[in-house]
């Protein structure tokens, strides 16, 4: 009950202080808006920012689509030819360390002509693939080795060996890759809005530029509140798909036996 | 059907100049138990896996049937925690290519033969340690194999838990007549299986062969003078082996040397 209870209380009162704070210091409204007006710009502009929101909604869900499939199928790829790690991992690396706002005017201009939504996925996926490669890769090595022994004895091919023992063995690892990556792919579509720039973006992101242009602060805010939402969903999403995933089998679901 | 199991000078090597076996010979006449004893590190374990195919030896030769009469037991149960105790079991028969309707009448049988009929729907962790290796050793047998390895199943157990599946085992032998390798750490239970027991040098040679002729039904065997004169024999093997030889050749920690 405290769960629950606790955090919304510290909530309510954060906003009420903010509420009466902005009223009794007479903070103007292009500084800080107070709660109400904000809820209130919500409401007025709830049919352009729930628009921006599908708009953010889709790129992201479509870089993390990629980045999942991607990154468990290079994954699979890297563990079976130590060859082809060994060759295209510093790569990956350097992919993954250059700052994605540096490459992501050239994916614009490459990508981005005839097509910004792709160069906006794009710029998304590259944020959010690495730590689904990591992730499964880890989950993947971890696989004991008795298991696979196990698998020799029975004389699996290499796939009746990845579908009943690596993958499954691997999905724990595989979600937290998920969750963390579902996060990373918001922030992907958030920075991928940011540089694509006027007359191209129609997300979450873009109404926060412009609404800071034209000093709309509530507008902003009302923006922010909705990506905060958004990233507050996914996680909350994936965390359920875990659960569902392993609750019956994996130690991280199971009460704690003494 | 060619049913020889034997090792014939089997030398093993590790990369790192590790030696596990230095020219063990021993035949495994069919329908016989043997059971391989020896110091930590003294290549009973890679004995057993040469047996199995699982390695291949770096000298000497080995001769087994085809992998499928081969039912191997790990030391611990190494279930996929995710599948119940019956998909566990079905698993390698799956990938063999059995039928539906063969897989559900042997994983029956199987259960069945280990005490654990009306458990298969249970996953590992709901069962006791005794109980998952009970489901190890059905999978092993569900395929009816002609040799069955074991590589200190017990040896995680609880002592009572250990001498009733001691005496399972017994009773699973004794019916399906298929040849038994049974490596254990343990002197008691080497002398209380098996009908002959080989004792290996922590150098991975043979120190001694103890030709034991215990009665079918073993009831009373623990006091038997038989039983006391071939502890103390085996004993003996290991304690020459041991004053001649700890401190000056210790075997390096190697995984499956175990």
């Amino acid at each position: 009950m405290m769960r629950y209870f606790l955090p919304a209380f510290i909530g309510i009162l954060t906003l009420g202080i903010w509420e009466i704070w902005v009223a009794l210091a007479n903070i103007p409204p292009f500084v800080l808006p107070a709660p109400t007006a904000i809820f209130d710009a919500l409401l007025e502009n709830a049919n352009t920012l729930f628009g921006a929101l599908t708009v953010t909604l889709y790129i992201t869900t479509l870089a993390f689509f990629w980045a999942v499939i991607s990154g468990i199928a290079l994954a699979v790829i890297f563990t079976r030819a130590r060859i082809i790690e060994m060759a295209f991992y510093p790569y990956v690396v350097t992919l993954q360390v250059t700052p994605v706002v540096a490459i992501a005017p050239l994916i614009l201009i490459w990508v981005g002509f005839d097509n910004v939504d792709r160069a906006l996925i794009l710029i998304a996926w590259i944020v959010a693939f690495f730590p689904m490669l990591t992730n499964t890769v880890q989950g993947l090595r971890a696989t004991e080795a008795s298991l696979h022994e196990l698998m020799t004895l029975s004389r699996a091919s290499w796939w009746q060996r990845l579908i009943y023992l690596e993958l499954p063995a691997a999905l724990p690892s595989i979600l937290t890759g998920a969750k963390v990556s579902g996060g990373l792919a918001l922030i992907g579509a958030v920075v991928a809005e940011f540089v694509a720039g006027s007359g191209t973006g129609t997300g979450l992101a873009w109404r926060i530029i412009e609404a800071g242009n034209r000093l709309e602060i509530a507008n902003m805010f009302a923006a922010l509140v909705l990506l905060s939402l958004l990233g507050i969903f996914i996680f909350y999403a994936l965390s359920i798909v875990e659960w569902l995933a392993l609750r019956r089998w994996h130690e991280s679901f199971q009460p704690k036996s003494t | 059907m060619n049913e020889t199991l034997s090792l014939d000078k089997a030398q093993m090597r590790y990369g790192d100049g590790t030696r596990a076996l230095d020219g063990l010979s021993l035949d495994f006449p069919s329908a016989s138990f043997t059971a391989l004893v020896g110091p930590s590190g003294c290549g009973k374990s890679t004995a057993l896996r040469l047996l199995a195919g699982l390695l291949v030896p770096t000298g000497g030769s080995v001769t087994r049937p085809t992998r499928d009469q081969i039912g191997f037991v790990f030391q611990d149960p190494t279930l996929l925690a995710w599948k119940s105790a019956y998909d566990n079991i079905a698993l390698p028969l799956k990938i063999a290519g059995y039928t539906r309707a063969d897989i559900s009448q042997r994983v029956g049988y199987a259960l069945d033969l280990v005490g654990l009929s009306g458990r298969g729907a249970a996953l590992p962790r709901e069962l006791s340690g005794g109980m998952k290796m009970r489901v190890s050793l059905a999978r092993a047998l569900a395929s009816e194999p002609r040799i069955l390895l074991l590589d200190e199943p017990f040896a995680a157990l609880d002592e009572l838990t250990r001498l009733r599946l001691d005496d399972d085992l017994l009773h699973i032998w004794q019916q399906s007549k298929c040849t038994v390798v049974f490596v254990t750490h343990s002197i008691s239970e080497s002398a209380y299986l098996a009908e002959r027991v080989a004792v290996l040098t922590n150098t991975g040679q043979l120190a001694h062969i103890e030709n034991i002729s215990p009665p079918a039904t073993r009831e009373g065997f623990r006091s038997a003078p038989a039983f006391n004169r071939a502890m103390g024999n085996i004993a003996a093997a290991l304690g020459h082996d041991l004053n001649h030889d700890l401190g000056e050749n210790l075997p390096a920690s190697r995984g499956s040397a175990s």
